[in-house]
Order: structure tokens, then sequence, then C-alpha cells
């Protein structure tokens, strides 16, 4: 079945409209064979119902679903062959852990022998062995969840989709299910498309991340490179903490840019985008990114500031610093045992490849 | 300020007494129906020739008979229907969805004598008067606003994702309903059952206008037994009736829990 193209899913276009509200719209991307790719986005983005566009729950207004090249557009969901584990898990309640895991094989009309085979060898996957008589509602929610993993996995689909399927989990336990749910996909090649609106969930377990918002695509990347080039505000904004400032280019050195903002500060950037001089830019730094000094030292960007507010998240510390400019960031720092005090006045050094410039649309060249 | 023990006594006192006046007629029925000196109280002891009675009677019986059927039956008729109709008006918007459930809803605001006596004058129009279709559309009718419901309530509670989830493990819309929608929803689905079933069971007025002859249901049966005699064996049959409706309240209770579906 695997076409010529290595593609397991081709999304081409695809628009979702209900009445004159767009909540997808012309959509595209792929994912290859053995990929794990993510949509990450803000609750509404569109994430969810690109997926059940794709597993077929949603049918699609407008472009084309292949799954390993075959239409599916039209297709019913029963036809598509693709695995989906749900975010409430979806478990069938009158049934035990086992006739959910089966229901599926059941209907292939597979033999008796075969099926018993099966629903032991994906309970035994998903670390639930010996829970095959018990009824949905006995397990905890992190056991629900690995039943809706056996069951997805005992049809031994090439595709797996899933639907946010962490996110009823308390903190540690879906931190866990996390690393195993990614050795699992490892294990098996699984191509897996794994919606999420948790931006470390996205970081931490895909080849490559989708970022949505409003029911676009903004941003396809690897995870590196969403976090380090962000190549847009939204993205910069949603994933991680970022610092910005809006400034206009006044000189261009070899790779560097001068940038000044507002009447007292002036950056030195490294300039990976070409900016002209007297073009509008926003400079975007990631608090952990700035070193925080007690007194001033040679360096590109030494800049004066002003403690303002410190969090303490246990392995980090968040400064809220202000500028001389009036210019608030944020600045993390490891270095739990610093000195710095609120209202004293700290040194910031920041290496020019650290910042990030992107266009600014719209703003008024000087 | 009121002193809080003098309110409380005074509800409890309250409650009591109209617990009291629900249930003093079928106290009475019930002692009457196991009194051996016919209708003088009190009772001088205890007797079930009444029952005996009743239960041997061959009208009686089989008038038992034609009730449970025309129960089941109406039952079963009203509750298919109702389960379309909820499956259509819960999951889909479409012109009229307001319309068509006030008439699904209308017999519970047309006095039951007055809407017999219409579904009579109708069905003769028809051509075929008084009959078994007729009687069996008649109870159905009648207890259908109350399938819907409850079914409604059950279907506003059914998680669709469920069947998402077998739709992606290859089962089509048939299969799904079959072996996850319907015995997802049993308890709703039994509870509407039997609560129409005593509807059915119960009912006097739809009976007695569209019941053929031959065919009379247990309560016509009753009602035209103690027009005539003066004895306890009309109590001993409404003792039964009311065991009989308290049997089915208990097995909903059982299953649903009755507050659940009587709030629906």
């Amino acid at each position: 079945m695997n076409d010529s193209t290595g593609k397991a899913i081709q999304v081409e276009g695809v628009c979702k409209r209900y009445g004159h509200v767009s909540a997808v719209n012309d959509v595209s991307f792929d994912v290859r064979h053995g990929e794990f790719v993510s949509l990450l986005g803000p609750s509404g983005c569109g994430k969810t119902t690109t997926l059940r566009m794709i597993a077929g729950f949603v049918m699609a207004s407008d472009g084309h679903i292949r799954i390993n090249g075959r239409d599916v557009t039209y297709l019913p969901p029963e036809k598509r062959e693709v695995g989906f584990v749900f975010q409430n898990y979806a478990l069938w309640p009158h049934m035990t852990v086992a006739e959910n895991v089966a229901f599926g094989l059941k209907l292939r009309k597979r033999d008796k022998a075969f099926i018993r085979n099966k629903v032991e060898e994906s309970l035994a996957v998903t670390g639930l062995s010996g829970f095959e008589g018990r009824l949905p509602r006995q397990l905890s929610g992190g056991q629900q969840q690995r039943v809706a993993l056996a069951r997805a996995l005992a049809l031994e689909p090439q595709l797996l989709l899933m639907d946010e399927p962490l996110s009823n989990l308390d903190r540690a336990l879906r931190v866990a299910m996390r690393r195993e749910l990614k050795k699992l996909q490892q294990r098996l090649n699984m191509t897996t498309l794994y919606v999420t609106h948790d931006q470390e969930e996205a970081l931490s377990m895909s080849d490559r991340v989708v970022i949505m918002s409003g029911g676009e695509i903004v941003r396809v990347a690897r995870p590196l490179e969403v976090y380090e080039d962000p190549q847009s505000e939204f993205v910069a904004d949603f994933v991680g903490t970022t610092n910005f400032f809006d400034g206009i280019v006044s000189d261009i050195g070899e790779g560097v840019a001068t940038v000044k903002v507002g009447e007292t500060l002036t950056l030195r950037v490294g300039n990976r985008i070409s900016a002209a001089p007297g073009s509008a830019v926003r400079v975007l730094l990631r608090p952990e990114r700035v070193r925080i000094l007690a007194e001033r030292r040679e360096g590109a960007n030494m800049l004066a500031a002003r403690v303002d507010f410190i969090e303490y998240y246990g392995p980090t510390l968040r400064y809220t610093v202000a500028l001389p400019g009036g210019e608030a960031l944020f600045v993390e720092a490891h270095d739990i045992h610093g000195s710095a005090q609120i209202g004293e006045t700290v040194w910031l050094s920041i290496e020019p490849d650290h910042f990030r410039l992107i266009d600014r649309k719209g703003a008024p060249a000087s | 300020m009121r002193s809080p023990d003098i309110g409380t006594a005074a509800l409890r006192l309250f409650t009591y007494a109209a617990m009291a006046f629900l249930f003093f007629p079928i106290i009475i029925t019930l002692i009457v129906s196991v009194n051996p000196r016919e209708f003088i109280l009190p009772p001088s002891g205890f007797t079930l020739d009444w029952f005996k009675a009743a239960w041997t009677s061959e009208t009686f019986v089989r008038a038992m008979g034609v009730s449970l059927i025309l129960g089941i039956v109406a039952s079963l008729v009203a509750n298919t229907l109702a389960l379309l109709a909820v499956l259509a008006m819960v999951r889909y918007d479409f012109k009229g969805k307001a319309l068509i459930n006030l008439l699904i809803m209308s017999p519970l605001l047309i006095p039951t004598t007055i809407f017999s006596l219409a579904l009579y004058v109708y069905f003769v129009q028809l051509g075929f008067g008084g009959g078994i279709p007729a009687l069996v559309i008649g109870h159905a009718i009648h207890v259908l606003p109350f399938a819907a419901r409850i079914l409604t309530a059950s279907m506003q509670n059914f998680d669709t994702s469920l069947e998402e989830a077998a739709r992606n493990v290859g089962a089509g819309p048939v299969r799904t309903m079959l072996s996850i929608t319907l015995p997802v929803m049993k308890t709703g689905l039994i509870s509407s059952f039997v609560l129409c079933f005593v509807l059915s069971w119960n009912d006097f007025p739809i009976s007695v206008f569209l019941a053929p002859p031959g065919w009379t249901p247990l309560p016509v049966e009753l009602f035209t037994y103690i027009k005539f005699q003066y004895d306890a064996v009309g109590a001993a049959l409404a003792s039964s009736l009311i065991l009989i409706s308290g049997i089915a309240m208990v097995v909903i209770d059982r299953m649903a829990g009755l507050r659940r579906v009587l709030r629906g």
C-alpha cells in the first residue's frame, strides 16, 4: 500500500466551514512514513477539526486528504483504516478491557485464537496484562489511556492519530506517558499525527511540529527550529516565553545589524533575514539567552537593568527587569544562588546571535 | 425569628400528613382486599379469598393477559418511534424541530378523555372504529411523550465519541448502533420501557373508547365489575394492579434510579 512518494498523510488545501464560520482554512501538510508530527496550537485553532477530518469523523468542505496515496476525502471513517486515540479515551463502558481491544478484530472476522493472541499482545505492549476482565470504570485515567492505545494498536494501523491523549492525566503521569508513547512509536515505527495544545509535549515528542492559529498553518518545522527560530511573533509567543523589542535597523555590519529601540536602547543583533537599513523590525529574545552579571564586562550587548521582580520556579529563577528606557524584560537564570535582589542594578549580557529578527509589517520605515 | 426546632417539626408533620393523604387510599384498598368482612372496617382477620376469586376468574385473567400484551406492544412501538425521533432531534439541527417536538409532547397537553374520544372518532372516520390496531396506536401515542423525555435525557448524556471510536475500528453505522449505542443506552431504554408499560397498564380512558369486544384491558374490566358487584374482589384486583405497578417502579429504581427517570 505504500506509495512511492513516501507520504503517509497528504493534506491538500483542506477547509472546513460551518455555515459562514471557517474552522479550518486551506490547510496543507504531509506526514512521512514513520514520522511523528504534532499539530500544535491554542484551543479553537482548528487542529482537532483537522485531525477529525483525517479520521473521517468530520467531512472536509474543500480540499483533499490522502492516506498512503489513496484519496480518502469522502470515505466514511470505518473505511480509512487509521488508529485513533480520543482525548476522553472513548472506551465502551459496557465492554471489558479485552472486549474493547477485541471489538475491531471481531469485526474483521479473525479467528478466535488470533484475536486472543492479538489482545494479549496489545495489552502486554501497553503494560495492561492482567486487566483483561476489568470494566473501563474500574480503571484509573492512566490505565484507561493505555486501553485506548491498546485498542488502536491491536488493529496494526499504518497510521495513528491522537487527539490530546494525555491532557486528562496529572502532570507526573503525563510526562511519564509522554516518554513511553514516544518509545513505543519509535519501536513500532508508527506514523503518528498528534494533536496537542501543550508546547512541551509537541517539542519533546515530535519529529516535526505543525503550528496552527485561527484555522491556518503558521509554521511547519522541527522542534528545535520552532523554538530557536520562531520566525513570527505568534509562534514566539505561543511556544515558550519571548521578549519583544520594536526597532529600526540603523546600520548593517557583517551578519550583524544595529537596531535602535526607542531613544536609549541600541542592540547589536545577528541579521539572518537580511534586513536593510531603515527597515522596521521586531527583535525577539528568549529569557534564558540573557546572562545576568553583577558588574559590567566587555561584550557586544551590555545593558544596565534594574531588578523589579523575582520568581522562584525550582530549577530556574525568573527576573523581571527594567531597562533605562522603561522596557520590561524577562530573564531566566539557572544560578539560583545569584545575589541579585529586587531594586538592585545588574548587567545583562546578550550575544548578537541570540536575538531573532522578524519583519514588522505596516510599521513606518524612517 | 422562630425556633428552628418548631420549624423542623412543623415541616416534618406536614410531610407525614401529605404522605398519609397520598397513601391512604392505597392502604385502604390493600386492607379491604384481605379483609374477610367485605368493606366493613376494622378488619376482622386476614384472607386471600378475594385474591383467589380475582385470579381464578377467567374474565379477569384474560383481561390481565390483554393488558400485558397491550402494554408490551404499545411500549415497544412508542419506544422505537421515540428513539428514532430523539436520535434526530438531539443530534441534528433541522427546520421544524420545535414543531415536531411539540407534536410528540402534545398528548400531555390534552385531557386523556378528550384525546381518546378524538382518536375514536378519527378511527371511525377512517373506517375501522375501535379495534386492536386502534387500541395499540392509542396507547402508543399516550405513552410516546414519556418515552421521548426519558430517551432524550439518555441520548443527551451519550458521548458520541463512543460511536466514533466504533466507526474508527471498522464498524458501519448499523453495527455501531446495535453494538455500542443501544447497549450503552440500555438503562434509559429499560426505564423508558417499564414506565411506558406501567402507564399503559393503568390506562382507563383510551381503552374504554378503543378496546374492541373480547379485548378488554384489566382497568376497564375492573370498572365494569365494580359497577355491578359490591364485593372485595374488585379491591383485590386493584391491589394486584398496585403491586404490579409497584414492582415495575422498583425495577426502574434498581436499573436507573427513579429520581433520574422522573426528572427526565
